[in-house]
């Protein structure tokens, strides 16, 4: 079994003016594991990131590379002596030096290595000679990604490494950059607002909220098991409708629902408080599949256009609103009705 | 048990850092806390004196409107010369570019008794108006509209340079972003490139603040009465050196104010927004042939009020005194050499270090106290002088004097260096330093490969008007000397004072030379890497 790259106990981090920046932050990576952070604006992502650089003093808690304590109340230990290399959202090229004296930045007379290795899938060899300033956003950021990988870092830290890059780079980047890590075994820490972005990359995947990592799992979990309404929506378009429960198993953690969208049954994998009357059941767009055939039918109340399928928001006739998926070639007006049937795996309850 | 990794780390991160900054604020602090140990003694007869004749409150007065006068002033000769320098392309403006800096190689009292002495009632230029034109150009001595624009004539170049290499940082981009929101050149310029380049211009004028509050030389010469000269009146006429060193304590204090509130409006504003400066960025704008005319006529008439007439008349005073040229010129001019390039070299060595320290540090107080450390620049020199000698007699080391005259002068000029090298820091971002450290660089290798050639020029410019400055210094210079040193502005001094205005005029040339060495150097050195 490998051991853990990365290790973070309990980790709390203080600014003198601002206060609280993360709270009781804990998770473990092992070798060759890339992990992404979601999360909305200034809810520590970043701070997370820097505090494993080692830029940031935590206030409590640990931080462990390799096993060995790096960051702790007491101790620091340099951010040059880390072996984390991190990509800056900003890129941070030094701009007196070339694209190449850029990427050799982190050589020394021991330590070199042919940089087109990297250069030539990042399809930057041929602007090895220009600074900074006379190459364009996505070819800096591809410069800043390949000057961290040819750092040789235990660690790859990056803060929206995507962020300036068009849909189709950004796409091909991901893609390229998964299968790099994987055949480097590099590990990798990336914080990203998109969560398709995250789940393409990533082993694991980190929710924030109010400084507070609330849910640490798989993108599978993390998208079909979110543990708060906030993951579930942070993950995915879904909506929230009123559920009761008919039925419920415990052993075998399946149960039965009513719902304005009929019976569900399924089985959960939370634990389920069945005291309680109400609950409130997650249907992600592709959980509700059209179906003129189908009994069950919706008003269509807005609907929007993305080449392959349009994305339906329909209301039930107990007032709710769901999200649909459907193919494009069914076109149907705002205000008609269209039948549907539920195609729910999981029930995710909360 | 040892905690081997907080025991280093201390050593090699922030302890050593502290250190350095508490051993820089104590050897600034002390000789101005020596002047405050004063007020142990308080002379009622001169505190009753200055307060019941109400010369105190006059010279509050005086002193606040003169430096308010010098400020804006120079604030907008410096900042129209240096964004037209910037922005656009007239005639001669590779020219004008480093003249406008020459200024800085003439003394503030050489400024005064040149132009005092140019336009008194016997002189040719008068008696050639009053020939002619029946007009009087003759000076009125105690007038605050002669000694402003005099003092400003010799303090623009502060804000020249600062605005200018503020301006040549890339604000096409910004001044391109306001016009497309609907702003006209105008608007863009004062409502997005002048806040932008705030932190540089707001250095710069905290110079030329300081440097109006200290003056003593020029302000005597127009008998203009500051709070200053009253420091000087009260220890040589009043034979009060203890109430010489409580007014002192008095500017100081009204110096860390100044200092303070500059240090809570940079504190609040983060100016590192960008790392990177395309060529592009630098490209001037085209004007019409009407703007390229008029900014050259502009540039022309103060360089000419600035430099060229100030120099004609101080060569036409010394043509007429070659003959006293001898061997001691030599030793003159080397001595003053000698102090300006030591003074100058420790104190953009001591810059460089302390601006690397504050703009990354996180602790307010930390920062206040590097910014402290730059406070000798608002107090007259003498009294400096008598703070740093009796600092070193306390120690019974009054037999370095060599060691007391530059610790004086760096306590006096390191704020020249360190608001030049504050600016130049702030224009790039904290990542820069941070991606080097995630690279593996110590900060050794960081200080050789990062901040060394981002900031080099900025570390020549420095030293420039450091050594300038320095060379032109004339209190503590005479009064902490080594025995038997004569620097040229010692030698000034002896002529100045006998009221040889004619006769000071060779020194004054052999230090208008040598402080334009090194700005010949540098301008030489700039066009060398243009190419």
């Amino acid at each position: 079994m490998s051991q853990n790259l990365l290790k973070i106990e309990n980790m709390c981090m203080h600014y003198p003016q601002i206060g609280k920046v993360l709270d009781n932050i804990s998770l473990e990576l092992k070798q060759g594991e890339v992990a992404s952070l979601l999360g909305s604006s200034a809810s520590g992502k970043t701070s997370l990131l820097r505090a494993i650089a080692g830029f940031e003093k935590v206030t409590s808690g640990k931080i462990y590379l390799s096993d060995k304590l790096v960051s702790s109340q007491d101790v620091l230990l340099n951010p040059e002596k880390r072996k984390v290399a991190f990509i800056f959202q900003d890129y941070a090229l030094f701009p007196h030096l070339t694209v190449k004296q850029n990427i050799e930045f982190s050589f020394s007379k021991k330590n070199q290595m042919d940089i087109m290795r990297f250069c030539k899938p990042l399809a930057i060899d041929n602007i090895l000679s220009r600074y900074p300033g006379e190459i364009s956003g996505g070819q800096q950021q591809r410069v800043a990604i390949a000057r961290a990988l040819v750092s040789k870092p235990d660690l790859l830290l990056l803060d929206e490494p995507f962020s300036n890059l068009d849909v189709n780079i950004k796409r091909q980047l991901s893609i390229e950059l998964r299968d790099f890590f994987k055949s480097e075994n590099v590990s990798a820490v990336m914080v990203t607002h998109d969560p398709n972005e995250a789940f393409a990359i990533s082993d694991w995947v980190g929710v924030l909220k109010d400084k507070e990592l609330v849910q640490w799992e798989s993108p599978y979990n993390i998208y079909h098991n979110p543990k708060t309404p906030f993951v579930a929506m942070l993950s995915g378009r879904g909506s929230l409708i009123s559920t009761q429960i008919e039925s419920i198993d415990f052993k075998n953690k399946t149960a039965s629902l009513n719902t304005p969208l009929g019976k569900i049954s399924g089985d959960y994998l939370q634990d389920i408080d069945a005291s309680r009357d109400n609950f409130k059941l997650l249907i992600r767009p592709d959980d509700l599949v059209h179906d003129d055939d189908s009994s069950f039918l919706a008003k269509v109340v807005n609907k929007t256009f993305f080449g392959a399928y349009y994305l339906y928001q329909l209301e039930l006739k107990s007032g709710d609103l769901v999200e649909s998926y459907i193919p494009s070639h069914h076109d149907h007006h705002i205000g008609s009705s269209i039948g549907f049937r539920v195609e729910v795996d999981h029930l995710v309850l909360f | 048990m040892l905690n081997i990794n907080k025991i280093s780390d201390r050593f090699s991160g922030n302890f050593a850092k502290k250190l350095f900054v508490y051993l820089c604020v104590s050897i600034v602090l002390a000789p101005l806390l020596l002047n405050f140990t004063a007020f142990t003694h308080i002379d009622n007869d001169i505190w009753n004196h200055l307060i019941s004749e109400n010369i105190l409150w006059q010279l509050c007065k005086n002193s606040l409107i003169l430096c308010f006068s010098v400020a804006l002033l120079s604030l907008v000769l410096g900042v129209s010369l240096g964004a037209i320098v910037a922005f656009f392309d007239f005639p001669a403006r590779k020219y004008f570019e480093w003249l406008f800096i020459m200024p800085l190689s003439i003394p503030a009292y050489v400024f005064a008794f040149i132009y005092v002495g140019a336009f008194e009632y016997s002189s040719p230029i008068n008696s050639f108006f009053h020939q002619y034109f029946s007009f009087d150009l003759n000076p009125p001595k105690d007038a605050l509209y002669f000694t402003a624009p005099v003092l400003a004539l010799a303090f623009y170049p502060y804000v020249y340079l600062y605005s200018k290499n503020a301006f040549q940082r890339g604000m096409r981009k910004p001044l391109e972003n306001a016009r497309s929101l609907g702003l006209n050149p105008i608007q863009a310029f004062f409502r997005c490139l002048l806040p932008l380049a705030r932190p540089a211009i707001a250095g710069a004028l905290l110079l030329v603040i300081m440097e109006s509050l200290a003056d003593f030389g020029a302000v005597s010469i127009f008998n203009y009465d500051t709070f200053t000269t009253a420091i000087y009146k009260t220890w040589f006429s009043l034979q009060s050196i203890n109430g010489a060193a409580q007014l002192s304590s008095a500017l100081s204090i009204f110096a860390i104010l100044l200092i303070y509130l500059d240090f809570q409006k940079q504190n609040r504003k983060s100016f590192a927004s960008k790392s990177l400066v395309s060529k592009d960025q630098r490209k001037r704008f085209q004007i019409s042939k009407f703007w390229r005319i008029m900014f050259f006529v502009y540039a022309s008439i103060i360089i000419l009020i600035s430099f060229v007439f100030p120099m004609l008349q101080l060569l036409y005073w010394a043509a007429h005194h070659l003959q006293n040229i001898d061997y001691r010129y030599l030793h003159f001019l080397s001595q003053s050499a000698i102090i300006a390039t030591v003074a100058a070299t420790i104190c953009v060595g001591l810059s460089f270090l302390l601006v690397l320290i504050q703009v990354r540090s996180q602790n307010t107080k930390h920062k206040f106290l590097i910014r402290l450390s730059t406070l000798g620049y608002a107090l007259p020199g003498s009294i400096l002088a008598v703070g740093v000698y009796s600092l070193f007699a306390k120690f019974h080391l009054t037999h370095l004097a060599f060691t007391a005259l530059i610790t004086g002068l760096c306590i006096r000029f390191l704020s020249v260096s360190f608001n030049q090298l504050q600016g130049a820091r702030l224009q790039y971002s904290d990542r820069l330093s941070e991606a080097a450290q995630s690279l593996g660089k110590p900060v050794t290798q960081r200080l050789g490969l990062l901040h060394w050639p981002l900031l080099k020029n900025t570390l020549l410019t420095a030293f420039l008007l450091v050594f300038v400055d320095v060379a032109k210094e004339m209190p503590i210079t005479l009064m902490t000397r080594p025995f038997g040193w004569s620097p040229l502005s010692v030698r000034i001094y002896e002529m100045t004072a006998e009221g040889e205005w004619q006769k000071a005029a060779l020194p004054a040339v052999f230090l208008v030379l040598l402080s334009c060495l090194p700005i010949l150097f540098f301008i030489f050195y700039d066009r060398k890497k243009s190419t």
